[in-house]
């Protein structure tokens, strides 16, 4: 009974096919300086209509990773060395530049950090939005500033109509990520990337885009990864989490688990650094301890050994993979079981 | 923007004000005036005192400088220039004779700088780190390097002394009013005119164009999924195009140097030669009407930058 | 992962080894990077040593004249020829090149040292100072400055003087320009309040603590100073209001071409002369370009 149970679970995992398969994706930049080593050989999976968090420090290769899913690093100097992304069932790395021109904007969408930098400081709100659909969908200029209206309007911008002819300049930064946020969701994508885009924003716009991201991914039934380096924000919007650390996923598990029983050392850190409301406040904040590894140049065991409290000699020699603790919570980590 | 416009152009009043009142300082405190034109060392001997204070008065040299400054200006504002003794014509004719050669050499030298420099800019940046970008940059920097009176020379000898592919010097064949000879004559030192600045246009255009490409914005478009030419020239080059605009708007008074040698070195009837010739004949009517002239076109030619300007960047209106 | 060699730790701790170089021991490594600049001040050394000793290369008189020999083309005695006057032209050519490259750093060691002033003016006490300096550089930045030149030259007279102090007189706006910004932007910086804090004079603020500061940025206006006032000389002469023959200079030997008859038959007279006044410039400007490489903090790691 138990046995068929089980199996009854793989099956129903296969048959629901994942989103975005993402295989050993290693991406590197080749400077003067050396081969900086961004992503290492990430693998996980994108269900259809799921919210998932990225988090990580910066520099720990999220933005990166989730970049060479689009494709749209710097070639040169940003390589993607090997991998395997199946989204839908093609493998994007495959794909002919106009193909996967076809999946970026329409299949799927990024919104960036900056929203003051993301726009085109010389082209109004409207063209803006009306290109990506008159690229897509095939829409007639007439057509494209119709939904162009109703999309502001969806993601709350007052007036949308004379908002078409306006600048960004004319936008406060809460606004233009709203725009942003528009222009991504204007050819219905099924994947939305959200690459960090509360930091660069007021504390208490931040809500309002965060709330606004987490209502319109129900009502359209998009996926969305949500890329962070604040786990706090990680805890209210998403269902699982992946967490990053100098190019490698060290740990990823659904939400709750995640928080309750953090199974690698770093994530253990990156929660203890966390203000939290319901301890006494006199307690100080905890810190990791050193810098993140030169990725120029890693370590050949564990990229955290250096910085961690349960590092052993093994450490030191071979990295670990990323192994089941428990259903659906993986680690990268040696000392996993005594955490 | 028509209260822009007309701010920008009242702000270059004062400054034509200026420059004139500059040129006729220096001209005062110099040695000598417009009446040693008439009196020369034959001359002098046949003029009596009388003559010469008669004279002076005539050319009304009498009054004190401030009052024969006011007099100029008055009479500049009424379209009156004066008159110059050493070329027989009036100077306001002269100067507007001139000033439409030039025009047509500077605007062909120009525009041959925008065609070459700015898609030469574009293909580099776009071509970063290939042998063509490689080549084109060093022969920019060759370009950037080499002043009209040299690279004058040596087109002058090798395309009309000894290719004889044009004419070696002049505007038009005598009795020849047609365009096509105009061109023929035009080619080259409209091009020698352009190369130095072609360079510098492409050299920053080319620097522009990498800085954008790496703007958040391009990484928009881009992941929008926009073709390649879309993003390059409606989201990239159009911002791009931005500080070039201004540089162009600033090397025009650059321009105006570089014509007096091009003039001068293949006869071209335009300003730079005008002045260079009123300069060492101390023509004194056509050194004040030719430096309000000059500093007047430089500020038109301002303005023309800072509309363009204003007409592509959207920030600037708003202003 | 993988192995670590030796030659990947040897990397690594010079990697690390430039975070502790001094930035002027920086900025020399990362200019002799700079492959072409390296040659260029090579060749400009080569000039220099040409120019400046020229009795030891050539033992013709650069102004005394032999009216036997005039117009010959080059070969024989006269590897480049002679002039109208029977003068050598490798003679002229290289004493030449002393007054040029004299009058080119003269003038804009006056440049440089009065764009120094008025930019530090400018910038340290802002207000009525920053404004009049402020508008007469507008101003003189608007206009082109060969225009302002020729009249100048034209009314004071040609001479050698003439010519150093008005192009040192008038190619200072530019730098000006760089160290008003530069001391504009310092002067907001904690180590100058404190030196307000201490008491000390201005003037020993503005020379000991800020300007030191500028000087990396100044490096490449410095030579491109240089190569521009070589160039105002060259073509001042080259208009025959520059520097009086018959002292040679490259401008006024090619003034020669402005005749048709020389520009056709005797290329040789100006040729030479051309042929330096590019490389001298060419050679400054590459050199300049690898300074602003070198002291460019952004150029670090690309």
């Amino acid at each position: 009974m138990h046995l068929i149970h089980s199996n009854y679970l793989i099956d129903k995992r296969d048959l629901l096919m994942a989103l975005l398969e993402v295989t050993d994706l290693t991406t590197t930049f080749h400077l003067k300086a050396g081969v900086v080593q961004a992503v290492n050989g990430i693998d996980f999976l994108i269900e259809e209509g799921e919210l998932v968090g990225l988090v990580g420090e910066s520099g720990c290769g999220k933005s990166v990773s989730m970049r060479s899913i689009l494709r749209i690093i710097p070639q040169p100097p940003g390589k993607i060395e090997s991998g395997k992304i199946l989204f839908k069932g093609k493998d994007l790395l495959s794909l002919k530049e106009d193909q996967m021109r076809n999946i970026r904007g329409k299949e799927i969408a990024m919104i960036f950090q900056d929203p003051m930098t993301s726009l085109n400081p010389v082209l109004t709100i409207g063209r803006q939005l009306t290109e990506t659909m008159e690229e897509h969908l095939q829409l007639s200029n007439e057509m494209a500033k119709k939904r162009v209206i109703e999309l502001l309007d969806l993601v709350g911008i007052p007036d949308p109509k004379a908002c078409l002819d306006r600048y960004p300049y004319e936008f406060s930064g809460g606004m233009r990520q709203r725009a942003m946020i528009a222009m991504a969701l204007s050819c219905s994508p099924s994947l939305l990337i959200a690459d960090e885009p509360t930091t660069a924003l007021d504390v208490t716009i931040q809500a309002q885009v965060t709330e606004l991201v987490k209502s319109l991914q129900k009502d359209l039934g998009m996926a969305v990864i949500w890329i962070t380096h604040d786990l706090g924000v990680v805890a209210r919007l998403v269902e699982r989490v992946k967490v990053m650390y100098a190019g490698y996923i060290v740990e990823k598990a659904p939400v709750e688990k995640l928080y309750s029983h953090p199974k690698h050392p770093y994530t253990r850190g990156l929660l203890a650094s966390l203000p939290r409301l319901d301890e006494e406040t006199s307690a100080e904040l905890e810190t990791i301890p050193g810098q993140p590894p030169n990725q120029l140049d890693l370590p050949k065991g564990c990229p955290f050994a250096e910085r961690c409290s349960y590092q052993v000699e093994k450490c030191l020699e071979e990295n670990p993979m990323l192994e089941e603790v428990e259903k659906d919570h993986y680690s990268a980590c040696w000392e996993k079981d005594r955490l | 923007m028509g209260r822009y416009i007309l701010r920008r152009l009242l702000i270059n009043i004062p400054i034509l004000i200026v420059i004139t009142i500059l040129v006729f300082v220096m001209i005062e405190i110099t040695p000598g005036d417009m009446a040693d034109y008439f009196m020369s060392e034959e001359t002098i001997a046949y003029m009596t005192e009388a003559d010469i204070i008669a004279l002076r008065e005539r050319l009304g040299l009498n009054d004190p400088p401030p009052i024969r400054y006011l007099k100029w200006m008055g009479n500049v504002l009424q379209g009156n220039f004066g008159f110059s003794f050493v070329e027989g014509y009036p100077v306001g004719e002269l100067l507007w004779e001139r000033l439409k050669n030039s025009g047509v050499l500077m605007g062909a030298g120009l525009l041959v700088a925008v065609i070459l420099g700015i898609p030469l800019g574009v293909f580099t940046a776009l071509k970063q780190y290939s042998l063509a970008d490689f080549f084109l940059t060093g022969l920019s920097f060759i370009g950037l390097s080499m002043p009209a009176f040299i690279s004058g020379i040596i087109g002058m000898y090798v395309f009309a002394v000894r290719l004889r592919w044009v004419p070696a010097g002049g505007m038009r064949t005598p009795m020849v009013n047609t365009f096509a000879n105009l061109l023929h004559h035009l080619v080259l030192p409209a091009s020698i005119l352009a190369i130095m600045h072609g360079a510098q246009f492409m050299r920053y255009q080319r620097f522009s164009m990498l800085e954008v490409l790496n703007a958040d914005y391009v990484v928009t478009a881009t992941a929008k999924g926009m073709r390649r030419r879309i993003v390059v020239a409606r989201h990239a080059l159009r911002n791009a195009l931005i500080p070039v605009v201004t540089m162009i708007g600033l090397t025009i008074s650059q321009f105006v140097a570089g014509a007096v040698f091009i003039e001068t070195i293949f006869g071209w009837p335009g300003m730079g030669r005008l002045y260079y010739r009123a300069v060492i004949s101390r023509d004194y009517p056509i050194i004040m009407g030719a430096n309000l002239v000059i500093a007047a076109f430089v500020l038109f030619a301002n303005l023309i930058t800072d509309i363009t300007y204003a007409l592509i960047d959207p920030r600037v209106r708003y202003e | 992962m993988t192995m670590k060699t030796s030659t990947e730790t040897k990397q690594l701790t010079t990697y690390q080894d430039k975070k502790i170089e001094s930035p002027l021991k920086l900025a020399l490594r990362r200019f002799l990077q700079h492959r072409l600049a390296v040659v260029s001040a090579f060749v400009l050394v080569a000039i220099f040593v040409l120019c400046f000793g020229a009795p030891l290369f050539t033992s013709y008189d650069p102004i005394g004249m032999d009216l036997a020999v005039r117009n010959q083309a080059p070969g024989g005695a006269y590897i480049f020829g002679t002039d109208t006057l029977g003068r050598d032209i490798f003679t002229r050519t290289l004493y030449a090149g002393r007054i040029s490259l004299m009058v080119g750093m003269a003038a804009a060691a006056i440049s440089i040292g009065l764009g120094i002033i008025l930019g530090a003016i400018a910038g340290y006490f802002g207000k009525i100072p920053d404004m009049v300096v402020s508008r007469i550089t507008d101003v003189m930045m608007t206009f082109p400055p060969l225009i302002i030149m020729m009249t100048v030259a034209a009314f004071v007279g040609p001479g050698l003087m003439n010519v150093i102090l008005i192009i040192g007189g008038l190619r200072w706006p530019a730098t000006t320009r760089l160290v008003r910004g530069q001391f504009l932007s310092l002067k907001n910086y904690e180590f100058v309040h404190a030196t307000h804090a201490l008491g000390l004079p201005d003037r020993m603020i503005i020379t000991r603590h800020i300007l030191p500061n500028t000087l990396a940025p100044l490096m490449a206006n410095i030579t491109f100073a240089v190569s521009a006032a070589i160039l105002s000389e060259a073509g001042l002469s080259f208009l025959g209001i520059g520097v009086p023959l018959p002292t040679p200079t490259w401008g006024n030997m090619m003034e020669n071409a402005r005749n048709l008859i020389i520009l056709q038959n005797q290329p040789w007279i100006w040729m030479p002369s051309a042929a330096f006044t590019l490389t001298t410039i060419l050679c400054i400007n590459f050199i300049g370009d690898g300074l602003r490489d070198a002291f460019d903090p952004q150029q670090l790691f690309n």
